[in-house]
């Protein structure tokens, strides 16, 4: 099924949106207990924004400034399919994120050390990892992320690059877009699944059985 | 006179003169391409997102700017059109990098590199020097390409660099 007819038709917009919220609800309660556990302190996170957008959007929902520094952390599942994930902060989440996590001066993300990028690979890589899961428990697909890998820099060329790697553009992405809370800061974050549209269809008819868009 | 800068966004082609500068912001796996004619003073700007235009299905009528083998050939047409002379064009490449390292990494997803060498092979069919190349590696790039001289500035904000190719 193509990607605008999930957006066009009403009724498969609204199965689609349930679909993909429920998702997106176990793959963040998860990610808030494992971060809870990793940083030994209270954290909540909001009820995901789960939609599945076309890519004009997606810039919109980082960034209006093309060559914004974020901080960005990529993989892509073997096994039962293949998906490119992608996690993005900005400046100020990143800093935040980094601030409960380590002691000392934060610096400003073209400055950030090693340790710091390492640091940041982990905490995307529980957030992925959930997400994942949440994805495998709902469908049976049994999707299987590689360990990420981190780039800090301009907002447009990691975007791009996460649409054009496969060497096909892409039209629509799936977004979960969180809130973490801790005592002391507030951190966002948006999560990017690019499945095409065969990897949708497969998704829908796991989860709500095999002609399920023609009852 | 004062200097105008135009973007150029992803897949688009745009051509002008001093006093327009031109530039592409952010490029990661696309590659910026800016062809000169410094006798009359005409250039333009493509920002390539993939090497070969799909056959099937065809493109429409608005993406010539995204394919190297459609953007590079219009992009030289819309200049010639303009004044300038095959015979006196040069050009300057940026971007086609490599934004993440995955392990299991496999030649189809350095979609950069693959820009890179598809831009080259159709400039050496179209006997149109390459005078000025920053490419590859594993950051983004800004370019601004200014109509007045034809120089290019590359600018990389993590790398903090910022030179005059």
């Amino acid at each position: 099924m193509d990607f605008n007819q999930y957006i066009e038709d009403e009724r498969l917009n609204i199965m689609l949106r349930d679909a993909l919220q429920e998702l997106g609800n176990i793959g963040v309660a998860h990610s808030a207990t494992a971060l809870s556990q990793i940083l030994n302190r209270k954290v909540d996170m909001s009820v995901p924004r789960v939609a599945l957008v076309p890519i004009e959007e997606m810039y919109k929902r980082i960034s209006e400034v093309p060559d914004e520094l974020v901080t960005a952390i990529a993989t892509e599942t073997v096994g039962g399919g293949k998906m490119d994930i992608l996690m993005v902060m900005d400046e100020d989440s990143t800093r935040a994120l980094l601030s409960v996590l380590r002691s000392g001066e934060i610096p400003d993300l073209a400055n950030l050390t090693e340790l710091d990028k390492e640091i940041l690979v982990e905490v995307g890589n529980i957030i992925i990892l959930h997400c994942v899961s949440a994805v495998n428990t709902f469908t049976g697909l049994k999707l299987y992320p590689l360990p990420p890998s981190i780039a800090v820099d301009m907002v447009n060329a990691i975007l791009e690059h996460m649409l054009l790697k496969d060497g096909v553009y892409k039209t629509h992405v799936l977004s979960v877009e969180v809130d973490i809370f801790t005592e002391s800061s507030n951190i966002k974050g948006i999560v990017f699944m690019f499945p095409d549209h065969r990897e949708l269809d497969n998704l829908m008819n796991q989860l709500y059985g095999e002609g399920w868009d023609e009852i | 006179m004062s200097e105008e800068i135009v973007s150029v966004g992803i897949g688009e082609i745009k051509i002008g003169r001093p006093p327009l500068v031109l530039q592409a912001v952010a490029l990661g796996s696309c590659v910026g391409i800016a062809i000169y004619d410094s006798a009359v003073k005409v250039g333009g700007l493509a920002h390539i997102m993939l090497p070969n235009s799909p056959k099937n299905p065809p493109m429409d009528s608005n993406s010539q700017g995204k394919f190297a083998d459609i953007a590079i050939p219009f992009l030289v047409e819309e200049l010639v059109k303009n004044g300038a002379s095959r015979s006196r064009l040069i050009a300057k490449i940026v971007g086609g990098s490599k934004m993440f390292e995955f392990n299991n990494s496999t030649a189809v997803s350095d979609i950069g590199s693959r820009n890179v060498q598809a831009i080259k092979n159709i400039l050496q069919e179209l006997s149109i020097p390459i005078v000025g190349e920053e490419t590859g590696g594993n950051y983004g790039r800004t370019m601004v390409f200014d109509l007045k001289t034809g120089s290019v500035e590359v600018i990389s904000l993590t790398q903090k660099i910022r030179k005059i190719i």
